[in-house]
């Protein structure tokens, strides 16, 4: 059997987006290729998915599929199409609105993915080859396993501090404060660092909050520190602004992604501060848009409007995901697809349950 | 502080210094103009300030002293972060809406607090106990007062300048104080510390961080003791914690038992109802009466017009000015209380030439000293008058700071001395009556202070041992 022109395209290095999209849609919405989900759906749709979508700005016509990846078998979620190929990995959302959602991440998206952020690593000045400490979700959550992946590109030793997210969220909505899980998680990091020589380091801002408190480890730091990944959860600028002036000689990056579209954003200059930073999308696969959270159309460029964000690849079709965040909309770089983000944060509340912001 | 536009710009006063921050916002006076753009500082900034106070030695006690009298002399004569004292008490006026006297009565009461608060503080130092070891070395051996903690977390209200006074009696004893002022009146916080560190106390010793609601939880909880005022919600959040002395509310109640129906009497809660605007929580906020208390509440509502009278519109009116939204809500929320108004609710708010409504005075009369407007208060004259008898006891009475007793019955006075909701029992004086020689929610220093035993080896114990 040929392989299947989305198969193809995939792996081409700029495929045309509307003829990319036109191929991604046959997969999804064929019976032979398609998730059973996604087949189910369609029949409730009032557009032909092949035949109506024309380009990235109709995907909004999709319904919005989060509360399916709640509930549905993660069987119902892979595209016949993908049969033949190794079992995907399921990684979960942090539960931030709700329970968690499941999402595939296939060989082929991994793979890529990973060549894509070790390139952008390796441009922000990542220090390659030394020790590198990441206190992020492992577990059901992408990052830790990532993050791995990253490190053995990247010839870095990795250390690792793991946290879970939910127990923060559970703990912060029940009103308490996770003073003491906070407490255990800088214990460890503590361990490592006074042990190791750190180069490299991602948290959340929270989490490093806590840390730049104790100065035998701000030292250590700054004697040592060449490159900081700030994930997971909103980092203000006046935040960054003390950082940057504890940590002058490192390189800072806010992170800003979705486990929904299986990656993070395209910083634009790696080495900008967060407060200028534009945050890209990886079109056609993972598009970005800014919109009214009301009508649901595009703001204006320079105005504050919803996220939403959209992935296309062979494992998976989230074509209409409103983000718990906001952000200031941007063009997208010159031949690119949808908007870039400045300046994300939180909605003050999503569909009608407050959000919950912990140590990520 | 310097001016950008018309905005006051109201800088953080870190550990470090002054520093503005990208995230700010504006402070408005109660006619809706805005005064002054305020930094607002981020969780970071909060705890790196808290560590560097503990990492600070306080200075020595009598250098507090000197400098504390020096700052409040320049709280008073300096020109600070670009504001003179007129110009500071004219922006306090606008946002807390005292009328021109008291206003100006209560930030020179703010000064009086910055150069007494050590002596003010030393009050509460038990007999037993020393001010310095050294003292107790020297002689037989005694219990010398020491701090509980190094740092302090101030989160204030605005009702009152003079809520800075706590904070400053930590600042005498030693600590490290972290002032969180209100974001409705931050300036006297602002001219407080400035004050203080023009006087020469270092930028450890005392900071003024603005922050929001989840930024002062996050002082509180890393300081070593903190003070807060709030209403019940803040008092369900921190009442437990040993660490935590909760301000408010006040909820304070006059008592008046037969034969007591008097001009004096009732010439004493009308003060206690109007004093510091209405707005504090020692002031009066329902009236129980034995005997015909619609007949005192008359007389109370015929006193109160008449003092009102003539003034509400102009800079000595009697009542806070707060902004229109402010004065809607507490209207409408009386005309739904079930209460009998003794001055017609159409005739306590008062539109002021200067922007906003004056509120005030409001009497209220109900059938029974258990409804809910008598366990009540409200940030204005407004007091409810309710009927008393002997059988109900000091019942109706419970759940107050403070509550004056126009009475001879000795038997209740010492009940309400031994209540434990009753803070402060005033006989006669009004509820709003209070002084730098009294406590006002307990002794500060008794939350600040504990007592440690000192005592030194000397040469005739040991004779006397062997």
């Amino acid at each position: 059997m040929a392989q299947h022109p989305l198969l193809a395209l995939e792996d081409t290095a700029n495929p045309d987006p509307e003829e990319y999209l036109q191929a991604a849609l046959r997969w999804h919405f064929s019976p032979e290729t398609g998730s059973r989900l996604w087949l189910d759906l369609a029949r409730r749709l009032d557009f032909d998915p092949v035949r109506d979508i024309r380009g990235y700005a109709d995907l909004g016509r999709f319904p919005d599929i989060a509360e399916h990846l709640r509930d549905r078998p993660v069987e119902d979620l892979v595209p016949a199409g993908l049969v033949d190929e190794p079992v995907p990995a399921v990684f979960e959302t942090g539960g931030t609105t709700g329970s968690p959602k499941r999402l595939i991440y296939t060989d082929r998206w991994v793979r890529r993915a990973l060549e894509w952020k070790t390139a952008e690593l390796r441009a922000a000045g990542f220090p390659e080859g030394e020790p590198w400490l990441v206190a992020m979700p492992s577990g059901p959550h992408a990052y830790g396993h990532t993050s791995r992946l990253q490190a053995r590109a990247l010839g870095s030793v990795l250390h690792t501090v793991d946290l879970d997210p939910r127990w923060v969220k559970k703990e912060t909505a029940a009103g308490r404060r996770p003073d003491a899980y906070l407490t255990h998680l800088v214990d460890q990091l503590g361990h490592v660092i006074r042990t190791q020589r750190i180069a490299a380091l991602t948290t959340t801002p929270p989490i490093l909050t806590e840390l730049l408190l104790h100065d035998a480890l701000v030292d250590r730091l700054r004697a040592s520190l060449r490159y900081l990944a700030l994930a997971g959860a909103h980092l203000d600028d006046d935040t960054y602004d003390l950082i940057a002036g504890t940590l002058p000689d490192t390189v800072i990056q806010n992170i800003y992604g979705s486990t929904m579209v299986l990656t993070t954003a395209r910083l634009r200059t790696p080495t900008a501060p967060p407060p200028a930073a534009l945050y890209d999308g990886y079109p056609p696969f993972v598009v970005f848009a800014v919109v009214d959270p009301d009508t649901h159309r595009p703001v204006p460029y320079g105005q504050r409007g919803q996220v939403r964000m959209t992935h296309v690849s062979s494992g998976l079709f989230i074509p209409n995901n409103l983000e718990r965040d906001s952000a200031i909309r941007a063009p997208a770089p010159e031949g690119g697809v949808g908007d870039a983000l400045n300046s994300p944060q939180p909605l003050a509340a999503f569909d009608g349950e407050p959000v919950i912001q912990g140590v990520y | 502080m310097t001016t950008t536009g018309t905005l006051v710009e109201l800088p953080l006063l870190t550990h470090r210094g002054t520093h503005t921050t990208r995230a700010h916002e504006t402070v408005h006076a109660v006619d809706g103009a805005p005064l002054a753009s305020l930094s607002l500082a981020p969780d970071l900034l909060l705890g790196q300030a808290l560590a560097a106070q503990r990492r600070a030695a306080p200075l020595p006690a009598p250098e507090r002293a000197a400098r504390l009298a020096e700052a409040a002399d320049r709280f008073l004569n300096d020109t600070l972060g670009g504001l003179t004292f007129p110009q500071h008490l004219a922006l306090v006026r606008r946002v807390t809406g005292h009328n021109a006297p008291l206003s100006e009565e209560l930030s020179r009461a703010v000064a009086t607090a910055v150069a007494e608060a050590p002596a003010r503080a030393d009050r509460a130092r038990p007999v037993g106990s020393l001010g310095s070891w050294r003292e107790a070395a020297a002689g037989p051996g005694s219990g010398v007062w020491t701090r509980r903690g190094e740092t302090l977390a101030a989160v204030l209200s605005g009702n009152t300048p003079t809520i800075q006074n706590g904070w400053l009696q930590a600042l005498a004893l030693g600590y490290r104080v972290a002032v969180r002022p209100s974001r409705r009146e931050p300036f006297t916080a602002h001219r407080v510390v400035a004050a203080l560190r023009a006087a020469g106390f270092r930028t450890t010793d005392a900071v003024c961080l603005p922050t929001g609601h989840a930024g002062a939880e996050t002082l509180l909880r890393r300081a070593d003791l903190g003070l807060v005022w709030g209403g019940d919600d803040v008092r369900a959040r921190y009442g437990a914690e040993p660490t935590i002395k909760v301000g408010g509310p006040g909820r304070a109640k006059t008592l008046v038992t037969r034969g007591h129906h008097t001009r004096r009497t009732v010439a004493s809660i009308a003060e206690a109802v109007t004093a510091l605007s209405g707005a504090a929580c020692v002031n009066t906020s329902a009236v129980l009466v034995e005997g015909d208390h619609a007949a005192l509440a008359a007389a109370l509502a015929a006193a109160l017009t008449e003092e009102a009278a003539g003034r509400q519109t102009t800079d000595r009116h009697l009542g806070p000015r707060v902004n229109e939204a402010t004065a809607e809500a507490l209207l409408s929320q009386l005309r739904r209380a079930g209460a009998h108004p003794e001055i017609p609710l159409d005739r306590i708010a008062t539109p002021h030439p200067e922007g906003g409504v004056v509120l005030g005075p409001a009497v209220l009369t109900v059938g029974d000293a258990h409804h809910p407007l008598v366990g009540g208060e409200l940030p204005f004259p407004c007091v409810t008058v309710a009927p008393w008898a002997p059988a109900d006891g000091i019942a109706p009475l419970r759940g107050s700071l403070v509550v004056t007793a126009h009475t001879e019955d000795e038997a209740l006075i010492e009940a309400l001395l031994h209540e434990p909701t009753v803070g402060n029992v005033h006989l006669g004086a009004p509820t709003s009556h209070g002084g730098p020689h009294l406590p006002h929610e307990g002794y500060l220093g008794a939350f600040l202070m504990r007592d440690k035993a000192v005592v030194a080896l000397r040469e005739e114990a040991v004779v006397a041992a062997r």
